[in-house]
């Protein structure tokens, strides 16, 4: 037998082989038994070792470092997918901010700072359309029992239902007998616009409250009548000093007859007796 | 619910977890993700991605060397 063939059949050799081919597959973690008698074998065999630990140290290192930002990554996507799904709540937690991958870490902390200035933008805006909405619609007390809403601009469904809603709270909380709606600030009304202000003014009356609509613009008229709108069925005033006039004198009729009522009531009452 | 297929064939890790990642913008709630893979740490890279990122594992099969992941978003 040639020492190439007694080489290649012995236990030494065989093992090696086995634990290489391992190494090739991809398991990092088999080893050589150091069971060789011969220090030059066996320094060999432990160079062979070392060479597999730094292999497999390595791959592992790199794999977590992979991994670390694989996830990281995967995070941040799922916190813009919620962000942009509306979710502002979302953000991007401690395992990828507090990651010891600094790139990673540094995304995450930049975009969870993004969120928190979005947010604050969106409560400003937030702020800020609640200024305009309560100052786009203004109730002002005109005089006892008689409440006036000057409207300015245009009025979409958000604001007209805004109307309502505060109208109808103030009526109550009043307890008004009159309401104006002035649209002298109102330069555009279409079918809608004007089906918005029947609806309000009917809301109002149904809590007792008697409406006037006042200050209709001559242009707005025209459009009124060129598009068949009609408006008749509410009671409609040239500007808001004909609307107080008509609430003072319709406030004044009705005091006149509710005191002819409390002496026909008192008086009938006396007779009785 | 719909149910994606994700081809991370022949890729080493992290390349089929970051093309997982890459799919998720895409992923409503309750849709599934079935990727294949045959990376010797695919089954254990997704099993971890799915525990990080709150998602549900439905099951693994053995496709011979491949591994198909069934992920519930």
């Amino acid at each position: 037998m040639s020492d190439n063939a007694t080489l290649l059949e012995s236990e030494l050799f065989q093992q090696t082989l086995e634990v290489l081919s391992a190494a090739a597959d991809g398991d990092l973690s088999a080893r050589l038994e150091l069971t060789s008698s011969e220090p030059e074998v066996q320094a060999f065999q432990a160079k062979i070792n070392k060479l597999l630990l730094h292999f497999q140290e390595h791959t592992e290192n790199y794999h977590n470092s992979s991994m670390e930002l694989a996830m990281g990554l995967s995070e941040c996507f799922q916190v813009m997918a919620d962000v942009r799904s509306g979710n502002l709540d979302a953000s991007v937690g401690e395992l990828t901010t507090g990651s010891s991958e600094e790139l990673i870490a540094k995304l995450g902390t930049g975009l969870n700072e993004t969120i928190a200035e979005i947010r604050e933008q969106i409560d400003t805006i937030e702020r800020q359309r609640y200024a305009i909405r309560e100052l786009s619609t203004p109730i002002l007390q005109l005089w006892d029992n008689v409440l006036a809403l000057p409207v300015i601009g245009l009025v979409d469904t958000r604001r007209s239902a805004d109307i309502m809603e505060r109208m109808l709270a103030e009526i109550v909380n009043q307890q008004s007998q009159f309401v104006i709606l002035d649209i002298t600030g109102v330069d555009v009304v279409d079918t809608r616009t004007a089906d918005y202000f029947i609806k309000v003014i009917r809301a109002a009356e149904l809590l007792g409250a008697q409406c006037f609509l006042t200050g209709i613009q001559p242009a707005v008229a025209q459009t009124l009548v060129e598009i068949g709108v009609d408006l008749t069925s509410l009671k409609t005033l040239r500007n808001l000093q004909e609307g107080l006039k008509e609430c003072l004198r319709s406030g004044a009729q009705k005091e006149a007859r509710d005191a002819k009522f409390a002496r026909l009531g008192t008086g009938g009452k006396g007779k009785g007796e | 619910m719909a149910t994606v297929k994700l081809d991370a064939m022949g890729l080493r890790c992290p390349q089929p977890i970051l093309k997982i990642a890459a799919k998720l913008p895409e992923m409503h709630d309750g849709d599934v993700l079935e990727v294949s893979g045959d990376c010797p740490t695919f089954e254990q890279d997704v099993r971890k991605w799915c525990e990080r990122m709150r998602k549900t594992l439905l099951a693994v099969n053995h496709q011979g060397d491949a591994r198909v992941a069934m992920i519930q978003f």
